[in-house]
Protein backbone atom coordinates (compact mmCIF):
# COMPACT_ATOMS: atom_id res chain seq x y z
CA UNK A 1 0.00 0.00 0.00
CA UNK A 2 1.56 3.32 -1.04
CA UNK A 3 0.74 6.64 0.46
CA UNK A 4 0.30 8.45 -2.82
CA UNK A 5 2.04 11.55 -4.06
CA UNK A 6 1.92 13.70 -0.91
CA UNK A 7 3.02 13.53 2.69
CA UNK A 8 3.42 10.11 4.33
CA UNK A 9 1.33 8.92 7.26
CA UNK A 10 4.36 9.50 9.51
CA UNK A 11 4.65 13.10 8.35
CA UNK A 12 0.96 13.72 8.98
CA UNK A 13 1.13 12.10 12.42
CA UNK A 14 4.17 14.24 13.30
CA UNK A 15 1.95 17.32 13.24
CA UNK A 16 -1.57 16.14 14.00
CA UNK A 17 -0.80 13.52 16.65
CA UNK A 18 1.00 15.88 19.03
CA UNK A 19 -1.76 15.55 21.66
CA UNK A 20 -5.52 15.97 21.36
CA UNK A 21 -5.67 17.84 24.68
CA UNK A 22 -3.18 20.37 23.34
CA UNK A 23 -5.20 21.17 20.22
CA UNK A 24 -8.36 21.24 22.31
CA UNK A 25 -6.89 24.12 24.33
CA UNK A 26 -6.61 26.57 21.50
CA UNK A 27 -8.92 25.39 18.70
CA UNK A 28 -12.66 26.06 18.97
CA UNK A 29 -14.92 23.51 20.62
CA UNK A 30 -15.61 21.67 17.33
CA UNK A 31 -11.81 21.36 17.03
CA UNK A 32 -11.77 22.60 13.45
CA UNK A 33 -8.16 23.14 12.42
CA UNK A 34 -8.39 25.31 9.29
CA UNK A 35 -9.36 28.87 8.42
CA UNK A 36 -12.80 29.95 9.60
CA UNK A 37 -15.22 32.12 7.61
CA UNK A 38 -15.77 35.32 9.55
CA UNK A 39 -18.70 37.70 9.41
CA UNK A 40 -18.44 41.03 11.19
CA UNK A 41 -16.40 42.42 14.04
CA UNK A 42 -18.34 40.72 16.82
CA UNK A 43 -18.13 37.22 15.37
CA UNK A 44 -16.75 34.37 17.49
CA UNK A 45 -14.34 31.62 16.42
CA UNK A 46 -16.99 28.97 17.09
CA UNK A 47 -19.60 30.71 14.91
CA UNK A 48 -17.06 31.42 12.18
CA UNK A 49 -15.98 27.76 12.07
CA UNK A 50 -19.58 26.53 11.79
CA UNK A 51 -20.20 29.11 9.04
CA UNK A 52 -17.18 27.75 7.20
CA UNK A 53 -18.43 24.17 7.50
CA UNK A 54 -21.88 25.18 6.24
CA UNK A 55 -20.33 27.16 3.39
CA UNK A 56 -18.55 24.04 2.12
CA UNK A 57 -21.61 21.89 2.69
CA UNK A 58 -23.58 24.29 0.49
CA UNK A 59 -20.84 24.53 -2.14
CA UNK A 60 -20.79 20.73 -2.35
CA UNK A 61 -24.64 20.61 -2.46
CA UNK A 62 -24.40 18.16 0.42
CA UNK A 63 -27.50 19.02 2.45
CA UNK A 64 -29.74 15.97 2.90
CA UNK A 65 -27.47 13.86 0.71
CA UNK A 66 -27.31 10.09 0.95
CA UNK A 67 -23.54 9.92 1.21
CA UNK A 68 -20.75 12.46 1.50
CA UNK A 69 -16.97 12.04 1.58
CA UNK A 70 -14.69 14.30 3.65
CA UNK A 71 -11.04 13.99 2.59
CA UNK A 72 -8.80 15.02 5.48
CA UNK A 73 -11.54 15.03 8.09
CA UNK A 74 -9.51 16.20 11.09
CA UNK A 75 -11.32 15.54 14.35
CA UNK A 76 -14.64 15.18 12.52
CA UNK A 77 -16.37 18.55 12.84
CA UNK A 78 -17.67 18.46 9.26
CA UNK A 79 -18.79 14.83 9.51
CA UNK A 80 -20.75 15.64 12.66
CA UNK A 81 -22.26 18.75 11.08
CA UNK A 82 -23.34 16.75 8.00
CA UNK A 83 -25.22 14.03 9.87
CA UNK A 84 -26.25 16.04 12.95
CA UNK A 85 -27.51 19.24 11.34
CA UNK A 86 -27.90 18.72 7.60
CA UNK A 87 -29.70 15.39 7.32
CA UNK A 88 -26.92 13.47 5.59
CA UNK A 89 -27.39 9.71 5.97
CA UNK A 90 -23.80 8.55 5.60
CA UNK A 91 -20.69 10.70 6.07
CA UNK A 92 -17.30 9.08 5.45
CA UNK A 93 -14.10 10.73 6.61
CA UNK A 94 -10.51 9.98 5.63
CA UNK A 95 -7.54 10.86 7.81
CA UNK A 96 -4.00 9.58 8.28
CA UNK A 97 -3.85 10.65 11.92
CA UNK A 98 -4.16 7.97 14.60
CA UNK A 99 -5.50 10.36 17.18
CA UNK A 100 -8.04 11.97 14.88
CA UNK A 101 -9.49 8.65 13.75
CA UNK A 102 -9.63 7.33 17.33
CA UNK A 103 -11.34 10.50 18.48
CA UNK A 104 -14.03 10.21 15.81
CA UNK A 105 -14.63 6.51 16.57
CA UNK A 106 -15.08 7.32 20.25
CA UNK A 107 -17.83 9.84 19.42
CA UNK A 108 -19.89 7.02 17.82
CA UNK A 109 -21.85 9.55 15.80
CA UNK A 110 -24.64 7.66 13.95
CA UNK A 111 -24.06 7.71 10.19
CA UNK A 112 -20.37 8.64 10.51
CA UNK A 113 -17.59 6.35 9.38
CA UNK A 114 -13.92 7.24 9.66
CA UNK A 115 -11.23 5.44 7.71
CA UNK A 116 -7.56 5.82 8.50
CA UNK A 117 -6.33 5.87 4.93
CA UNK A 118 -5.12 8.19 2.22
CA UNK A 119 -7.34 9.30 -0.67
CA UNK A 120 -4.78 7.40 -2.76
CA UNK A 121 -5.86 4.09 -1.21
CA UNK A 122 -9.57 4.82 -0.79
CA UNK A 123 -11.89 2.46 -2.70
CA UNK A 124 -15.51 3.38 -2.04
CA UNK A 125 -18.19 0.72 -2.48
CA UNK A 126 -20.58 3.20 -4.09
CA UNK A 127 -20.34 6.71 -5.53
CA UNK A 128 -20.81 9.79 -3.33
CA UNK A 129 -23.28 12.63 -3.76
CA UNK A 130 -20.76 15.22 -2.64
CA UNK A 131 -17.12 15.56 -1.60
CA UNK A 132 -15.54 18.14 0.70
CA UNK A 133 -11.83 18.57 1.43
CA UNK A 134 -10.70 21.27 3.85
CA UNK A 135 -7.09 21.91 4.76
CA UNK A 136 -5.75 18.62 3.39
CA UNK A 137 -4.64 19.60 -0.13
CA UNK A 138 -1.59 21.26 1.49
CA UNK A 139 -0.29 17.73 2.06
CA UNK A 140 -0.90 16.37 -1.45
CA UNK A 141 2.50 17.36 -2.85
CA UNK A 142 6.05 17.33 -1.55
CA UNK A 143 8.85 19.83 -2.01
CA UNK A 144 11.07 17.18 -3.63
CA UNK A 145 8.71 16.70 -6.58
CA UNK A 146 9.29 18.58 -9.80
CA UNK A 147 6.56 20.78 -11.30
CA UNK A 148 5.23 18.02 -13.59
CA UNK A 149 5.06 15.39 -10.87
CA UNK A 150 3.34 17.86 -8.59
CA UNK A 151 0.52 18.60 -11.03
CA UNK A 152 0.22 14.89 -11.90
CA UNK A 153 -0.28 14.14 -8.22
CA UNK A 154 -2.97 16.79 -7.95
CA UNK A 155 -4.57 15.47 -11.12
CA UNK A 156 -4.70 11.98 -9.64
CA UNK A 157 -6.66 13.49 -6.77
CA UNK A 158 -9.17 15.18 -9.09
CA UNK A 159 -9.47 12.00 -11.20
CA UNK A 160 -10.38 10.02 -8.12
CA UNK A 161 -12.90 12.61 -6.96
CA UNK A 162 -14.39 12.58 -10.44
CA UNK A 163 -14.65 8.77 -10.43
CA UNK A 164 -16.20 8.72 -6.95
CA UNK A 165 -18.87 11.38 -7.54
CA UNK A 166 -22.30 10.78 -8.99
CA UNK A 167 -23.13 12.70 -12.21
CA UNK A 168 -23.52 16.41 -11.50
CA UNK A 169 -21.86 16.00 -8.11
CA UNK A 170 -19.89 18.80 -6.50
CA UNK A 171 -16.58 19.06 -4.69
CA UNK A 172 -15.77 21.86 -2.28
CA UNK A 173 -12.08 22.44 -1.65
CA UNK A 174 -10.27 24.67 0.82
CA UNK A 175 -6.51 25.00 0.76
CA UNK A 176 -3.68 27.38 1.49
CA UNK A 177 -1.78 28.41 -1.64
CA UNK A 178 1.27 30.28 -2.78
CA UNK A 179 0.28 33.82 -3.67
CA UNK A 180 3.09 36.37 -4.05
CA UNK A 181 5.77 33.76 -3.43
CA UNK A 182 7.42 30.72 -4.95
CA UNK A 183 8.48 27.37 -3.71
CA UNK A 184 12.00 28.70 -3.00
CA UNK A 185 10.43 31.12 -0.54
CA UNK A 186 8.96 28.27 1.53
CA UNK A 187 10.36 28.76 5.01
CA UNK A 188 12.86 26.15 6.23
CA UNK A 189 11.17 26.37 9.58
CA UNK A 190 7.83 25.30 8.11
CA UNK A 191 9.18 22.48 6.00
CA UNK A 192 11.32 20.91 8.71
CA UNK A 193 9.67 21.77 12.01
CA UNK A 194 5.98 22.24 11.23
CA UNK A 195 4.71 20.51 8.07
CA UNK A 196 7.28 17.99 6.82
CA UNK A 197 6.87 16.46 3.35
CA UNK A 198 4.33 19.07 2.33
CA UNK A 199 4.14 21.76 -0.33
CA UNK A 200 1.50 24.33 -1.18
CA UNK A 201 -0.30 24.53 -4.53
CA UNK A 202 -0.54 27.52 -6.81
CA UNK A 203 -3.99 28.35 -8.11
CA UNK A 204 -2.73 27.73 -11.66
CA UNK A 205 -1.68 24.18 -10.69
CA UNK A 206 -5.12 23.48 -9.26
CA UNK A 207 -6.71 24.86 -12.43
CA UNK A 208 -4.46 22.73 -14.63
CA UNK A 209 -4.94 19.58 -12.57
CA UNK A 210 -8.72 19.83 -12.55
CA UNK A 211 -9.41 20.84 -16.14
CA UNK A 212 -11.66 18.56 -18.23
CA UNK A 213 -12.70 16.92 -14.96
CA UNK A 214 -14.30 19.74 -12.96
CA UNK A 215 -15.53 23.22 -13.71
CA UNK A 216 -14.89 25.91 -11.14
CA UNK A 217 -18.18 27.37 -9.93
CA UNK A 218 -16.97 29.64 -7.15
CA UNK A 219 -13.61 30.90 -6.01
CA UNK A 220 -12.79 32.91 -2.92
CA UNK A 221 -9.40 34.23 -1.85
CA UNK A 222 -9.81 34.58 1.90
CA UNK A 223 -6.34 35.15 3.31
CA UNK A 224 -7.65 37.83 5.66
CA UNK A 225 -9.92 35.19 7.19
CA UNK A 226 -6.87 33.09 7.96
CA UNK A 227 -5.07 36.00 9.63
CA UNK A 228 -8.02 36.43 11.96
CA UNK A 229 -8.32 32.69 12.61
CA UNK A 230 -4.62 32.39 13.44
CA UNK A 231 -4.87 35.39 15.72
CA UNK A 232 -7.80 33.81 17.56
CA UNK A 233 -5.90 30.52 17.94
CA UNK A 234 -2.80 32.31 19.20
CA UNK A 235 -4.77 34.41 21.68
CA UNK A 236 -6.27 31.22 23.09
CA UNK A 237 -2.93 29.43 23.20
CA UNK A 238 -1.34 32.32 25.08
CA UNK A 239 -4.25 32.57 27.48
CA UNK A 240 -3.84 28.86 28.33
CA UNK A 241 -0.09 28.73 28.06
CA UNK A 242 0.53 27.08 31.41
CA UNK A 243 -1.89 24.24 30.61
CA UNK A 244 -0.34 23.84 27.17
CA UNK A 245 3.17 23.63 28.62
CA UNK A 246 1.98 21.00 31.09
CA UNK A 247 0.72 18.85 28.19
CA UNK A 248 3.42 19.21 25.52
CA UNK A 249 6.27 21.11 27.16
CA UNK A 250 7.75 24.55 26.72
CA UNK A 251 9.54 23.82 23.45
CA UNK A 252 6.46 22.66 21.58
CA UNK A 253 4.36 25.59 22.81
CA UNK A 254 7.08 28.03 21.68
CA UNK A 255 7.26 26.24 18.32
CA UNK A 256 3.51 26.53 17.75
CA UNK A 257 3.46 30.14 18.91
CA UNK A 258 6.12 30.97 16.34
CA UNK A 259 4.43 29.00 13.56
CA UNK A 260 1.08 30.71 14.17
CA UNK A 261 2.78 34.11 13.99
CA UNK A 262 4.74 33.27 10.86
CA UNK A 263 1.58 32.02 9.16
CA UNK A 264 -0.20 35.22 10.18
CA UNK A 265 2.54 37.26 8.52
CA UNK A 266 2.41 35.06 5.42
CA UNK A 267 -1.31 35.57 4.91
CA UNK A 268 -1.26 39.20 5.97
CA UNK A 269 1.40 40.11 3.43
CA UNK A 270 -0.11 37.97 0.63
CA UNK A 271 2.84 35.58 0.58
CA UNK A 272 0.14 32.94 0.93
CA UNK A 273 -3.56 32.90 0.21
CA UNK A 274 -6.45 30.79 1.41
CA UNK A 275 -8.52 29.41 -1.44
CA UNK A 276 -12.06 28.12 -1.22
CA UNK A 277 -13.09 26.59 -4.53
CA UNK A 278 -16.45 25.11 -5.46
CA UNK A 279 -16.21 22.56 -8.29
CA UNK A 280 -18.89 20.82 -10.31
CA UNK A 281 -18.15 17.50 -11.96
CA UNK A 282 -17.92 17.56 -15.74
CA UNK A 283 -19.96 14.47 -16.53
CA UNK A 284 -18.69 13.86 -20.05
CA UNK A 285 -15.04 14.90 -20.18
CA UNK A 286 -13.64 15.18 -23.69
CA UNK A 287 -11.26 12.37 -24.65
CA UNK A 288 -8.15 14.52 -24.20
CA UNK A 289 -8.91 14.49 -20.51
CA UNK A 290 -7.00 11.22 -20.34
CA UNK A 291 -3.89 12.59 -22.07
CA UNK A 292 -3.52 15.72 -20.09
CA UNK A 293 -0.18 16.83 -21.49
CA UNK A 294 -1.65 17.71 -24.89
CA UNK A 295 -3.63 20.97 -24.95
CA UNK B 1 -3.19 63.40 34.61
CA UNK B 2 0.00 61.69 33.44
CA UNK B 3 0.43 58.46 35.33
CA UNK B 4 1.43 56.31 32.39
CA UNK B 5 5.00 55.10 32.03
CA UNK B 6 4.58 54.49 28.34
CA UNK B 7 7.76 55.53 26.52
CA UNK B 8 7.83 58.61 24.32
CA UNK B 9 7.98 58.33 20.52
CA UNK B 10 11.69 59.28 20.51
CA UNK B 11 12.47 56.65 23.13
CA UNK B 12 10.75 53.96 21.06
CA UNK B 13 12.61 55.12 17.95
CA UNK B 14 15.92 54.98 19.82
CA UNK B 15 15.15 51.54 21.23
CA UNK B 16 14.17 50.21 17.78
CA UNK B 17 17.29 51.66 16.11
CA UNK B 18 19.55 50.10 18.74
CA UNK B 19 17.71 46.80 18.64
CA UNK B 20 17.86 46.53 14.84
CA UNK B 21 21.50 47.56 14.81
CA UNK B 22 22.36 44.80 17.23
CA UNK B 23 20.08 42.16 15.66
CA UNK B 24 21.24 42.76 12.11
CA UNK B 25 24.84 43.65 12.89
CA UNK B 26 24.81 47.01 11.14
CA UNK B 27 26.04 50.35 12.50
CA UNK B 28 23.36 52.39 14.21
CA UNK B 29 24.33 55.41 12.10
CA UNK B 30 23.16 53.59 8.98
CA UNK B 31 19.67 53.02 10.34
CA UNK B 32 17.14 55.52 9.08
CA UNK B 33 13.85 55.89 10.95
CA UNK B 34 12.02 56.45 7.65
CA UNK B 35 13.38 53.39 5.84
CA UNK B 36 11.16 50.33 5.38
CA UNK B 37 12.09 47.37 7.61
CA UNK B 38 12.21 45.14 4.54
CA UNK B 39 15.17 47.14 3.24
CA UNK B 40 17.23 45.94 6.18
CA UNK B 41 16.51 42.33 5.25
CA UNK B 42 14.26 41.75 8.23
CA UNK B 43 12.58 38.39 7.55
CA UNK B 44 9.42 37.00 9.20
CA UNK B 45 11.32 35.21 11.90
CA UNK B 46 13.28 38.32 12.84
CA UNK B 47 10.15 40.49 12.64
CA UNK B 48 8.45 38.19 15.15
CA UNK B 49 11.36 38.42 17.56
CA UNK B 50 11.57 42.23 17.21
CA UNK B 51 7.82 42.55 17.85
CA UNK B 52 8.06 40.40 20.94
CA UNK B 53 10.99 42.37 22.39
CA UNK B 54 9.30 45.65 21.51
CA UNK B 55 6.15 44.46 23.28
CA UNK B 56 8.21 43.82 26.39
CA UNK B 57 9.82 47.27 26.12
CA UNK B 58 6.52 49.16 25.87
CA UNK B 59 4.70 46.78 28.20
CA UNK B 60 2.00 45.81 25.73
CA UNK B 61 1.01 42.73 23.74
CA UNK B 62 1.64 43.50 20.08
CA UNK B 63 0.27 41.61 17.08
CA UNK B 64 3.02 40.15 14.87
CA UNK B 65 1.55 42.00 11.86
CA UNK B 66 2.23 45.45 13.34
CA UNK B 67 5.63 45.77 11.62
CA UNK B 68 3.94 45.15 8.28
CA UNK B 69 1.22 47.71 8.92
CA UNK B 70 3.67 50.32 10.24
CA UNK B 71 6.80 49.40 8.28
CA UNK B 72 9.28 52.08 9.44
CA UNK B 73 10.75 52.92 12.83
CA UNK B 74 9.08 56.32 12.73
CA UNK B 75 5.58 55.17 11.73
CA UNK B 76 5.67 52.30 14.21
CA UNK B 77 6.82 54.49 17.12
CA UNK B 78 4.17 57.10 16.30
CA UNK B 79 1.50 54.43 16.10
CA UNK B 80 2.45 52.99 19.49
CA UNK B 81 2.40 56.33 21.28
CA UNK B 82 -0.81 57.37 19.51
CA UNK B 83 -2.59 54.24 20.71
CA UNK B 84 -1.11 54.32 24.24
CA UNK B 85 -3.69 55.18 26.84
Amino acid sequence: MGHGPGASAEAIQYHYDVADEFYELWLDETRTYSSALWDGELDTLEAAQLRKLDYHIDQARARNAESVLDIGCGWGSLLHRLVGTHGVKQATGLTLSNRQSSHIRRQAWPGVEVRQESWWDHRPAAPYDAIVSIGAFEHFARLDQDATEKVEGYRAFFERCHAWLKPGGCLSLQTMSYENSKRDDFSDYFKTEIFPESDLPRISEIAQASEYLFEMVTLRGDRDHYVRTLQAWRDRLRARRAQAVAIVGDGTVAKYDKYLQMAMLGFHGATMNLLRIGFRRIDRPRRSAMSHASP
Amino acid sequence: MMTTQFPKTEEIEKWLSEHLSELLGIPIASIDTKTNFDRYGLDSSAAISVTESLGNFVGRDLQPTILKDYPTIQSLAQRLTATAK
